[in-house]
């Protein structure tokens, strides 16, 4: 079917192609950075984490919330704003909460440290366990108690009944 | 040794117990680090009013509420008979943060469903919101007399949380005045 001189499946195409510019159209408002900044805007966004969706970084997200700060996030670059600053914005605005790493201090002591010792405590333990074991091995039969064995191994030939006990 | 036995139980229910704990929690609700620090300063345009401007430093000398809401928001849809009813019993003042949203369809939103608020200001961008911390509207910030922020609610308030939270809580300030 021609449809005013192109065919429906190209019209189709442009029609998706022209929906698809719409969508990056919000990129081109964005503050533009060079390759570095880029590069920072990237490792940045990807380390902080979106509020909304909490389980991907603003990177990642679409959420309204996230856009807003890549956009803030794009502008502070801009303006040569260091990582160190860009951080303690985020922070002082929705908590360590928003940092993938959080910094090491009283309240994320067990965060961090704890893995460590936990894997300490079961190497530590798993060791111990091994040590105890080894010490507390059955001691060896004495001659009575082979006799007791054969005992009650009873009818057996005493050659193939004692041979487990040797 | 009988009591060796229990001690893989034991360690069983700390993590029950432990686990049980963070199911009752609310993920969504995190700590704000604006407790007990200034609020961040604001100037913004009045909803329905031309030509006229809120600033953080005009409400300086009383304890407000700062409610941050749109008109797209479905859980402020929930919210909103509660805040006529705290709003008919004039304890504070409440402003209203129209968080990113059209003055037109928030006028439509506020003659629906009443108006509790003394005034709106419209962060049509949402700077101020990102200042505030915002992340799930509806929020609702206790302001005291200096400018301070006492207490945050994260979502939608219900007659329960005002009445048993956010009013002692705006009592305590008044008295502290």
């Amino acid at each position: 079917v021609k449809l005013g001189g192109i065919g429906v499946k190209a019209r189709t195409f442009l029609f998706i192609m022209a929906a698809l510019l719409g969508l990056n159209a919000q990129w081109v408002v964005a503050q533009a950075l060079d390759a570095q900044q880029e590069a920072r805007f990237v490792h940045l966004a990807g380390a902080l984490r979106c509020l909304v969706c909490q389980n991907q970084s603003i990177l990642e997200s679409h959420a309204d919330l996230a856009n807003d700060l890549k956009v803030q996030l794009r502008e502070m670059l801009a303006a040569g704003k260091s990582d160190t600053d860009i951080n303690d914005y985020m922070v002082a605005r929705y908590g360590d909460f928003v940092l993938y790493e959080p910094p090491l201090k009283g309240g994320t002591v067990v965060l961090w440290l704890g893995p460590a010792v936990l894997l300490i405590a079961t190497l530590a333990g798993f060791v111990l366990a091994l040590r105890r074991r080894k010490r507390s091995a059955p001691d060896p039969l004495d001659e009575a108690d082979r006799n007791v064995a054969r005992e009650l191994l009873g009818a057996r030939p005493q050659n193939e009944g004692a041979d487990s006990l040797k | 040794m009988k009591l060796k036995a229990l001690v893989p139980l034991a360690a069983f229910l700390c993590l029950v117990v432990f686990l049980a704990i963070g199911l009752t929690r609310d993920p969504r609700e995190l700590p704000s680090p604006l407790i007990d620090k200034a609020a961040p300063q604001f100037r913004l345009p009045v909803l329905g009013e031309a030509d006229r401007f809120l600033s953080l430093a005009d409400m300086r000398g009383q304890v407000w509420l700062l409610n941050v809401w749109a008109s797209w928001c479905v859980a402020c849809r929930e919210e909103h008979p509660v805040l006529v009813r705290f709003a008919q019993q004039n304890v504070v003042p409440l402003i209203g943060l129209n968080y990113k949203d059209q003055a037109d369809q928030a006028q439509t939103w506020l003659r629906e469903g009443g108006n509790p608020y003394v005034m709106s200001v419209m962060d049509a961008n949402g700077r101020v919101g990102i200042d505030f911390g915002v992340y799930g509207v509806p929020e609702t910030f206790l302001i005291d007399q200096d400018g301070k922020i006492r207490h945050k609610h994260v979502g939608p308030l219900t007659d329960k949380a005002m009445r048993e939270d956010l009013l002692p809580r705006i009592a305590k300030l008044k008295v502290a005045s």
